[in-house]
């Protein structure tokens, strides 16, 4: 077997993120899923640039209008702009979901890292908590913990954070033990490295791949999740326009302007689904046994 | 038969960890049950004093926690702060609704979950798999919320095809919809990879060199092994379909387990809000383990004795 009879092929990039770029970037599904996103997150990023109006103001125009020229989306029942209140609302929806994949990401992270290596003992213990957290429906465990923390955005991002705290844990426990056999561990233990050492500098790198596929594929399940609860009555309050928020004060008013609904849900389900169509392809290319 | 017995006295546990862990959520959820209770009537500091003692609040954590346990073995799990009705009771009528719409929620996601799946996963990257998935996508995608309120407006309040509130089987077609789409989009996907991966094996080969027709691979070898990794996540599905209970039946309205639990924690109703969570985790761990032994049923290389 020498190199020489092989067909010539182009070089794929050497680095995992390089590969998974070049990836995405090829990828239709993945790339309607970017321009999606970046369209969704610069709305809310330059929204005071763009927004025509403020999104308190109660004068943008007459109540509950139909889409206009003055008023893109119409207006709502106290005559706010439903176009810049759905710019607006991207900055709360969209960090409110990244907010809570990142508690989880960490936290669940850090306890599967951590029962998986320490192993024995902990982690039976630690693996019986995985579970009886994922007894409970995910939505029981939000909902009680925001009784107990109080209605709001941040308890919102606790609450949904922690029920998603096992899933983490457990893929990432999974990892760290097949990651903990391998040879260059081994190795680094062998040339006197400690636990810290070893943790940080070889098992977490190996990892972090999954972590990234995970935190992505939970994202699009995160920004509903904490939608749901705001919806519910649970999250955001008025007049903040966050997207659930705004389905729920609009909910009694759609028969008169169905706008009013429409657009805030559409934007929502506009980010959960580029976030999913990156999410996935993402999952293809860093975790080659899931591709097909 | 030793392995159920195992199985259900493993059950115990985790049932009684649960219940531990509500008494302890709702011990700290801030506000006063009795001051709920009175939801903004006067009342002097002596009636205050005898509701105390007679919902037995009065007493110190750890003996409210023990008489608690005691009751609930003999299957009395109290009754709510609000109603002041036996909160099994309160449950068993709730109950049908949402059994109702749980059940309408899965015959229209599992028929086309698995609609979709079987066709994305026997014609894989052709337009009807790239079409098939799209659908699934829309279907993990959609906040069920606005779905539900988008399907009242078209087809309820717009249309007038359907009623959106009432009885009976009618009222029933928009929020099963709703749940349904919820739940196809995921099961779509998984059955999808998992006809995907039957499809490689040796006895699908042999079936085709025997010269079998297209039609009885697929139907008659490839699902019936295919369907075996969807039916262990039905323990999974049982969790949106709680969700599914709670966002549809604020969204339609609609009388149900879902809406109880919302307003139960909202209202501090304690042994409401612990009987549901018992509920729920109890019909979760006996649908895991019926789960388990179907799976045995329908994949007989599986022992039961040995998967556990």
């Amino acid at each position: 077997m020498t190199a020489g009879v092989l067909p010539p092929r182009t070089e794929p990039p050497r680095t995992a993120a390089g590969r998974a770029l070049r990836a995405l970037v090829v990828n239709p599904g993945a790339l309607i899923g970017a321009f999606i996103l970046t369209a969704l997150v610069a709305g809310a990023l330059f929204a005071p640039v763009l927004a025509p109006f403020d999104y308190h103001a109660t004068d943008s125009g007459p109540r509950l209008t139909p889409p206009t020229a003055a008023n893109l989306f119409g207006t709502d029942l106290h005559g706010r702009d439903v176009f810049s209140r759905v710019l607006y609302g991207g900055r709360f929806s969209l960090s409110v979901g990244i907010a809570t994949v990142v508690f989880a990401t960490v936290f669940g992270s850090l306890f599967g890292i951590f029962i998986g290596f320490a192993g024995g003992r902990i982690d039976a213990v630690g693996s019986r908590i995985i579970d009886v957290m994922f007894g409970f429906p995910s939505i029981v465990l939000s909902i009680m913990i925001v009784a107990v923390l109080g209605v709001g955005l941040v308890n919102v991002v606790i609450a949904v954070g922690i029920a998603d705290v096992p899933h983490f844990a457990r893929v990432l426990r999974g990892a760290v033990l097949s990651a903990k056999e391998q040879l260059f561990v081994e190795a680094s233990r062998a040339l006197g490295a400690g636990d810290l050492r070893i943790m940080l500098r070889h098992v977490l790198p190996n990892v972090f791949p999954t972590m990234i596929v995970l935190a992505t594929l939970n994202l699009g399940n995160a920004i509903l999740s904490t939608a749901a609860l705001s919806f519910l009555g649970l999250g955001a309050q008025p007049p903040t326009p966050e997207w659930g928020a705004m389905l729920n004060s609009g909910r009694e008013f759609m028969r008169y302007n169905p706008s009013v609904m429409i657009f805030p849900g559409l934007a929502l389900f506009l980010a959960v689904m580029s976030v999913n169509l990156l999410g996935d392809r993402l999952r293809q290319v860093l975790d080659p046994r899931t591709a097909d | 038969m030793t392995y159920f017995v195992r199985r259900v006295l493993g059950m115990v546990p985790v049932l009684f960890v649960t219940w531990t862990v509500v008494f302890v959520v709702l011990e700290i959820i801030p506000g006063d049950p009795v001051n709920l209770m009175l939801a903004g009537r006067p009342a002097s500091e002596e009636v205050r004093e005898r509701e105390r003692k007679r919902l037995g609040l009065d007493k110190p954590v750890l003996v409210r926690y023990a008489s608690f346990l005691g009751r609930a073995l003999k299957g009395d799990l109290g009754e709510s702060f609000r109603t002041r009705q036996p909160v099994t009771e309160m449950i068993r009528e709730q109950l049908r609704p949402t059994l109702e719409l749980s059940l309408g929620g899965l015959v229209v996601g599992l028929t086309f979950g698995v609609a979709l799946g079987v066709l994305a996963g026997i014609r894989p990257n052709s337009w009807l798999d790239t079409s098939s998935m799209f659908v699934a996508l829309l279907g993990v995608s959609l906040p069920s919320f606005w779905t539900g309120m988008m399907l009242i407006f078209l087809f309820g309040t717009t249309l007038r095809w359907v009623p959106i509130v009432g009885e009976g089987l009618p009222a029933l077609i928009l929020p099963s919809i709703t749940v349904g789409l919820f739940l196809c989009g995921g099961l779509a996907r998984l059955i999808r990879s998992s006809i995907l991966e039957v499809m490689s094996q040796d006895y699908i080969r042999t079936a085709r060199a025997k010269g079998l027709p297209h039609r009885v691979v697929v139907m008659k070898h490839a699902m019936r092994n295919a369907l075996i990794p969807p039916v262990t996540l039905l323990g999974v599905q049982f969790g949106l379909l709680i969700t599914g209970a709670v966002i549809t039946e604020t969204v339609f309205a609609r009388p149900g387990l879902g809406q109880l639990l919302l307003q139960s924690v909202l209202n501090k109703d304690i042994p409401l809000v612990q009987a549901l969570v018992v509920y729920a985790t109890g019909a979760y761990i006996v649908l895991n383990l019926a789960v388990d032994l179907l799976y045995g049923v329908i994949d007989p290389r599986i022992k039961l004795a040995q998967a556990s």
